[in-house]
């Protein structure tokens, strides 16, 4: 059995530093909106649901792209993995948002249910992708191409989530 | 025959014993005949009446707040229970006994565009004063809580019906006195000018004297003419109702903390599995993190009043700062319960009643993180604060302690100049050094300062509040006293 590329050790560290840097900025933006909110006696729930939903967007779209890539390179199994660590580092945040916010919980939990769906889902089109084209680098093209594709979507059809 | 007999007996015991027991009795009326304003308070009377012991729930549903109190019925010895409620276009009272019986009725509150004038004459009738739906009304239809009065923007009232008030009639009209309610009394001699004019210090456009009813609508007339003392609102308060960052200080510390072990954690882990434990233990501990700390909740109190006034008329606010989703219960304190109600009226809220002593205990509402929830109070407390300010020959201003009590360091506001008010014992005076140009001002000094005018001189000191609420919440207020009353 021979040890896997050394590039591919680093994947689920560099999938958890990207959710990681998504949810920090996320968060960087809710405690200040939330300090200027409560300076300005405004409303903290509405900037608390806001932010959730781009955190929530932006790992999607992140998702969207990396996921079917990943997967066409390596295989099902490390980018599914990857997907979810780039999912978790923002679940602290979601319960802080959740309490903090005024939507409805169960849509949200629904939509998170939903992104670990596709973390599972989404290599899978990636590996079939390989499958099919037999040339990786035609198949990891395809993929990406599919990827951006796949996000874009998601960002026009954001409202449809939350 | 016999078997009929059986059988018509246990008919019979069956039907007694599916029998509905003694029903409850529940009559509600609001003060004021039912007249109020939208946005203002009013006052609900239930008297409720149970044929059998029962623990009853008595609750007062108006929009969205609710007052509830627990009431103990016995046979023969009816309840009776006045709330305090937002005049909401109709107001059910509801009681629930424990075994299940229930009864209900509602009261239809007629709510005026117009400001309100309350006539209560000995022989009946109104008088008509522009701009003004006049009210006839009965002495019984007076409210027994001062907060009630704040359905009606005047009152005129003959002294002769003073001595069919009760006690609490009496106490509230006293209240809304202190508190500068416009008021003209007619018939009232010396005894009854001495008791309502030892009021908050509102000057002579508040409480009105006349000897009929034409000259007390000339009175009213020529009084709306003068602005009286307006109440402080929430809105009007400014940097003083800054939150307390408390909370947002300790979330904001919490999600540094986990992203430092966020980026630790990179530095030393490979693994997908180790990777994802961070963010779920995590998530876990903010979880505990909310869970764990207390609602945050500040009073401030506002109160104003006149040098050598009895009486000083209060403005108060308590700010609850949620922590997580769910349910809020705060306690209220004991010196404000009377006039305890939600400040916006959309807030839903239900208020704990303590029926027999007319305050509300506590207060639940629905919270979130960082959401504030704002109770308002007003009324009115004795205070024995003289204050004379004279012009020395070498035109230093000297303040000087004109009643008989100590006050402590204040801040004196004179003509847009600001001065240190030293502590002061009764009858000692002290002159007062030009201010220090630049000196900070606080958000309470520019309130002062918005409430006296350009040209007004007042005495601002901080109240003393040891032991007005609960311990972990905070309080602070102040004390605006009007040097020269006008």
């Amino acid at each position: 059995m021979t040890p896997p590329p050394p590039a591919t050790t680093a994947v689920p560290a560099l999938a958890f530093a990207a959710g990681a840097c998504v949810a920090a900025a996320g968060a960087l933006w809710w405690l200040g909106a939330t300090r200027l909110a409560l300076a300005a006696d405004a409303d903290t729930a509405r900037v608390a649901d806001q932010a959730w939903q781009a955190i929530w967007i932006a790992r999607a779209m992140v998702l969207a792209v990396l996921s079917p890539r990943l997967a066409s390179w390596l295989a099902w199994r490390p980018a599914a993995a990857a997907g979810i660590v780039l999912l978790a580092p923002a679940w602290p945040l979601a319960v802080l948002m959740g309490s903090a916010g005024g939507a409805v919980l169960a849509p949200a939990l629904r939509a998170e249910g939903l992104l670990l769906a596709a973390a599972v889902v989404l290599p899978g089109l990636g590996q079939g992708l390989r499958r099919l084209l037999r040339r990786g680098s035609l198949a990891d093209s395809v993929a990406t191409l599919l990827g951006v594709g796949l996000a874009l979507g998601l960002w026009h059809g954001r409202h449809l989530v939350f | 025959m016999r078997r009929l007999l059986v059988l018509a007996l246990a008919l019979c015991g069956l039907a007694q014993a599916q029998a509905p027991s003694s029903p409850l009795d529940l009559t509600a009326s609001a003060a004021w005949a039912g007249w109020s304003r939208p946005d203002r308070p009013t006052e609900v009377d239930v008297r409720l009446a149970a044929g059998q012991p029962a623990r009853v729930v008595l609750e007062v549903v108006a929009g969205r707040q609710t007052v509830a109190t627990e009431l103990a019925l016995q046979p023969g010895q009816p309840a009776r229970v006045r709330m305090p409620v937002a005049a909401a276009e109709s107001i059910t009272a509801r009681a629930r006994a424990a075994d299940g019986r229930e009864v209900a009725q509602t009261v239809e509150i007629r709510r005026s565009a117009s400001p309100l004038l309350g006539v209560v004459l000995a022989g009946g009738g109104t008088l008509a004063l522009a701009g003004f739906h006049a009210v006839a009304l009965g002495a019984a239809d007076l409210p027994r809580l001062a907060t009630a009065y704040a359905a009606i923007d005047a009152l005129v009232l003959d002294a002769s019906l003073l001595t069919a008030l009760d006690a609490r009639q009496t106490a509230a009209l006293l209240g809304h006195a202190a508190a500068c309610g416009r008021m003209v009394v007619l018939h009232a001699d010396a005894p009854v000018r001495q008791l309502l004019a030892g009021g908050g210090g509102c000057g002579r456009h508040a409480l009105m004297w006349a000897a009929s009813p034409d000259e007390a609508r000339q009175a009213l007339t020529d009084a709306l003419s003068h602005r009286l003392p307006e109440p402080v609102a929430l809105g009007a308060i400014g940097e003083l109702r800054q939150p307390d960052l408390a909370i947002w200080t300790r979330v904001a510390v919490a999600v540094a903390i986990y992203f430092a072990a966020a980026a630790l954690v990179l530095l030393f882990v490979r693994k997908a599995a180790g990777l994802v434990l961070l963010p779920v233990l995590a998530t876990a501990a903010m979880g505990l993190l909310l869970w764990a700390q207390e609602p945050v909740s500040q009073l401030l109190v506002w109160g104003e009043g006149g040098s050598g006034a009895p009486q000083a008329r209060y403005q108060a606010w308590q700010q609850v700062q949620g922590v997580a989703r769910g349910s809020v219960r705060v306690s209220i304190p004991p010196a404000l319960g009377g006039s305890a109600q939600a400040c916006q009226s959309r807030q839903a809220l239900r208020l704990q009643f303590d029926g027999s002593r007319g305050q509300a205990l506590g207060a639940e509402f629905d919270s979130r993180l960082f959401a504030r929830t704002w109770l308002c109070f007003a009324g009115s407390f004795p205070t024995t604060r003289t204050i004379a300010v004279d012009l020395r020959p070498d035109g230093v201003p000297e303040a000087r302690n004109a009643g008989t009590q100590a006050w402590p360091a204040g801040r004196l506001l004179d003509a847009g100049q600001v001065f240190d008010l030293p502590p002061l014992a009764g009858g000692a005076r002290a002159a007062l050094p030009p201010s220090r140009p630049g000196a900070p001002r606080g958000p309470e000094l520019q309130l002062a300062a918005a409430r006296t005018g350009f040209d007004g001189r007042a005495a601002l000191w901080p109240l003393d509040l040891t032991g007005a609420v609960d311990a972990g919440a905070t309080a602070t207020g102040w004390l605006l006293v009007d040097v020269a009353p006008r």
